[in-house]
């Protein structure tokens, strides 16, 4: 499996704060990797570089073998924000248009994608809506809509089921699934240990900036009595 | 074709900004407030005054519209920091620079639209009244007036990257109207000085913002002659190149910024 | 209500563009002496604006004398009053002689393009279009003196609307009882459009009286104005024993140099 990001020697600090600390990672193609760790582990600092918002102080990052910030790279990555904001006096028609027209897809086909994308979100009911006029989940799933409209290759996404009620969790969840079974590579962060457990081949935990587990889930809970929230646990405690 | 449909995508935006917020309706219901009851007045008695109605008719374009375009452009960027819509717009295969061309484009339209809209009002009722309009001039004040409104964007694109919209709109409102009215006196000025200040007021004349040049509202309402059309184009590249430095140092500063 | 919302529209462009020029000009205002506020009415634009009215007015001043020469700001000492007293010069000169050449500085050269070119005056036919100015004036700050006067010479002058110009002098001296020039142009409006000599000598009796309480500012030249016109129209009814008497007065308590004792002292019987 060809590797679709690399992740090496990696450190990044804000003034006095050490963010990432010598974090090495890598993701290959059709996994789906776990982000973990608790508040301030450097996780959103990590998804960020990835996207190429900012350069790391030391190490090398490629996504696709190639730097991050080229908007080449970018084609090939959706993202979802972890709080998701978007133009309030937009519906979601005009949102997904939006995006559609800076991915630089044709009129017709963000048409089509739009479409889909509306259904399989579950959003097809308030299409004309104003986007204001959401709740949080459903915010949540607008996100995820731009983040899957120019059908990339890799998908991060930065705590994809907050806000959700019990059964979109599940519609995501079986999304993120469908996606897999396409071939797509997918980087998630999340406190949900147990949806992480549920559908990630690996999981990755982070801790004050440094890299503290990287393992195959199969691996970490191959003990029948454990889980993924106690191994989580477990290793914050005694790192 | 591919930054083309990424610019038209992000000036549609800000054009669905300016319309779905009503901020136009609020400015259009003020206007007709405030000159309504003006167009019936009939100071001692006498009627036929219509220089005045057309004089504040042009002072509330002139700061409607410049209102809509500084809160509008100061508003860009520290909202979609501040909102977090930054982060899935950096996500997607657009550069920094065809970003913020985009929204500055989109907001310039925008504003642009609403000045279009004002002046086409300006002269529907003026030219019913009288049948001897000055097209030529109000062609000249319309070009003008729109270029002032590029360059003033432009400049307050620049500002947002270092201020936050209230003190990036009130240091713009203040060099704006300072220009207007000293503009023109900052030689005057460095000449009663001494050497290091007379220098550095020279500086500012030459590199502030002539907003004063823009200004055709005596012209169109006293019925003065136009100006001639070399001197007016002139005054557009000013404004062009003037807007153009803005935006590319604005340019430089947002692909450097950390978000 | 629609008129009071009237005053506050024209005053409130007023203020931001008018004081602005007059800060921006760095001068002195010109002919318009600022009268502090003689006392306060109770009105919504007391309340509002405060003594700040007076200065508002002087600026909506300025804007018509602006109106009056088509525009222009920069007319000198030039005024709507001034002009009335056959005022003639050249400022189309003034204005090709300010002109710098493009290559020295651009900027200046582009702005002086866009300035006035040539100074006219407004003809009675256009003089309507000063009177908004001069009656948001008049609103804005009842004890400008200037501002009345002015309003009154192009009401009753240039738009022959005499009545008008009676009506806002009444309305003037109310406001400001002590004050001599307003009536005396009461008197002479009397006088000269409505040819009504009894009331006009009333006026001017009024106008001798107002000049010697002590509130009333000390101008002899008003005081010798009105003692003249009283003589004058003592003489034109020829009531001579009353035409004696404001002779006697002029002798006695006026200097024989001002130009109006000598001719009141010229009246033969």
């Amino acid at each position: 499996m060809s590797s679709v990001i690399t992740i090496d020697h990696v450190s990044k600090a804000y003034g006095t704060c050490q963010a990432v600390s010598d974090l090495t990672l890598s993701l290959n193609s059709g996994e789906i990797l776990g982000f973990l760790g608790a508040n301030g582990a450097g996780k959103t600092t990590t998804i960020k570089m990835l996207l190429g918002f900012f350069a790391p102080d030391n190490g090398q990052i490629a996504v696709y073998g190639q730097n991050p910030s080229d908007a080449t790279t970018r084609q090939r990555v959706g993202y979802m924000p972890e709080t998701a904001y978007y133009y309030p006096y937009l519906n979601i028609h005009e949102l997904l248009s939006f995006y559609g027209g800076l991915c630089g897809m044709s009129a017709d086909l963000i048409r089509q994608r739009s479409e889909e994308l509306i259904v399989q979100t579950g959003l097809e009911h308030a299409g004309k809506r104003l986007l204001k006029t959401y709740s949080k989940g459903m915010l949540q799933r607008a996100g995820i809509a731009q983040a899957l409209l120019h059908d990339p290759d890799l998908l991060i996404l930065d705590e994809p089921f907050t806000g959700l009620d019990p059964l979109a969790r599940i519609q995501l969840r079986d999304l993120i699934l469908d996606l897999k079974t396409k071939g797509k590579t997918i980087l998630f962060s999340s406190h949900e240990l147990s949806e992480a457990e549920l559908m990630c081949d690996r999981v990755a935990i982070m801790k004050a900036g440094r890299l503290v587990l990287d393992k195959p889930v199969k691996e970490v809970v191959c003990d029948g009595n454990t889980n993924l929230e106690r191994i989580f646990l477990h290793v914050l405690q005694s790192s | 074709m591919h930054t083309l449909r990424q610019i038209s995508a992000l000036m549609r935006l800000s054009l669905f900004d300016l319309y779905r917020r009503k901020d136009l309706v609020v400015v259009a219901l003020l206007t007709v407030v405030l000159l309504v009851p003006l167009s019936f007045a009939t100071p001692f008695g006498v009627k036929g005054a219509s220089r005045y109605l057309n004089e504040i008719a042009l002072l509330l374009v002139w700061i409607f519209v410049l209102a809509i375009a500084m809160t509008r452009t100061a508003r860009i960027l520290p909202t979609e920091i501040e909102s977090r819509t930054i982060y899935p717009l950096l996500s997607k295969p657009a550069s920094r620079t065809v970003i913020l061309f985009g929204r500055y484009a989109g907001v310039l339209l925008a504003s642009l639209s609403v000045l279009f809209l004002f002046y086409f009002l300006y002269a529907l009722i003026n030219n019913l009244k009288s049948a001897l309009f000055p097209w030529e001039v109000f062609a000249q004040a319309f070009l003008l007036h729109a270029s002032f409104i590029i360059l003033v964007t432009a400049l307050a694109l620049l500002g947002s990257l270092y201020f936050n919209p209230d003190a990036n709109l009130s240091v713009m409102g203040i060099l704006i109207v300072s220009m207007f009215l000293y503009g023109q006196q900052l030689p005057v000025l460095a000449s009663e000085h001494a050497l290091p200040i007379r220098t550095l007021i020279h500086t500012f004349y030459w590199f502030a913002p002539h907003c004063e040049l823009f200004d055709m509202r005596t012209r169109l309402i006293h019925h003065w002659p136009a100006i001639p059309w070399g001197v007016c184009c002139m005054i557009f590249l000013y404004a062009l190149t003037y807007a153009g430095l803005c935006f590319g140092a604005a340019a430089w500063l947002f692909n450097r910024k950390k978000i | 209500m629609l008129w009071r919302l009237s005053i506050l529209a024209l005053l409130v462009p007023g203020l931001f563009f008018s004081t602005s020029r007059l800060i921006a000009r760095n001068s002195a205002i010109r002919g318009y002496s600022v009268h502090p506020q003689q006392g306060k009415t109770g009105n919504l634009l007391d309340i509002i604006a405060g003594d700040t009215r007076t200065i508002i007015g002087v600026a909506l001043l300025e804007k018509a004398d602006a109106y009056y020469h088509g525009g222009l700001v920069d007319h000198g000492d030039c005024s709507v009053l001034t002009a009335c007293k056959d005022h003639d010069h050249d400022h189309e000169e003034e204005q090709t002689t300010r002109k710098s050449p493009a290559w020295r500085d651009p900027l200046r050269y582009l702005n002086e393009q866009l300035q006035a070119q040539a100074h006219i005056h407004l003809d009675r036919e256009g003089a309507e279009e000063i009177l908004p100015w001069y009656w948001a004036a008049c609103e804005a700050s009842p004890h400008n003196i200037q501002a009345i006067e002015a309003a009154v010479y192009v009401l009753a002058n240039m738009t022959e609307k005499p009545q008008e110009a009676l009506t806002l002098l009444e309305k003037g001296i109310q406001n400001n009882p002590y004050n001599v020039t307003l009536e005396l142009s009461r008197s002479e409006i009397l006088m000269r459009h409505f040819n009504d000599f009894k009331k006009a000598e009333l006026a001017f009796l009024a106008a001798y009286e107002k000049s010697l309480h002590e509130k009333a500012p000390n101008d002899d030249l008003e005081k010798a104005k009105a003692l003249f016109y009283l003589g004058h129209l003592a003489k034109q009814r020829h009531d001579l024993t009353s035409l004696r008497e404001w002779q006697r007065i002029a002798r006695e308590t006026m200097s024989p140099d001002l130009a109006s004792i000598r001719n009141l002292l010229e009246i033969k019987e």
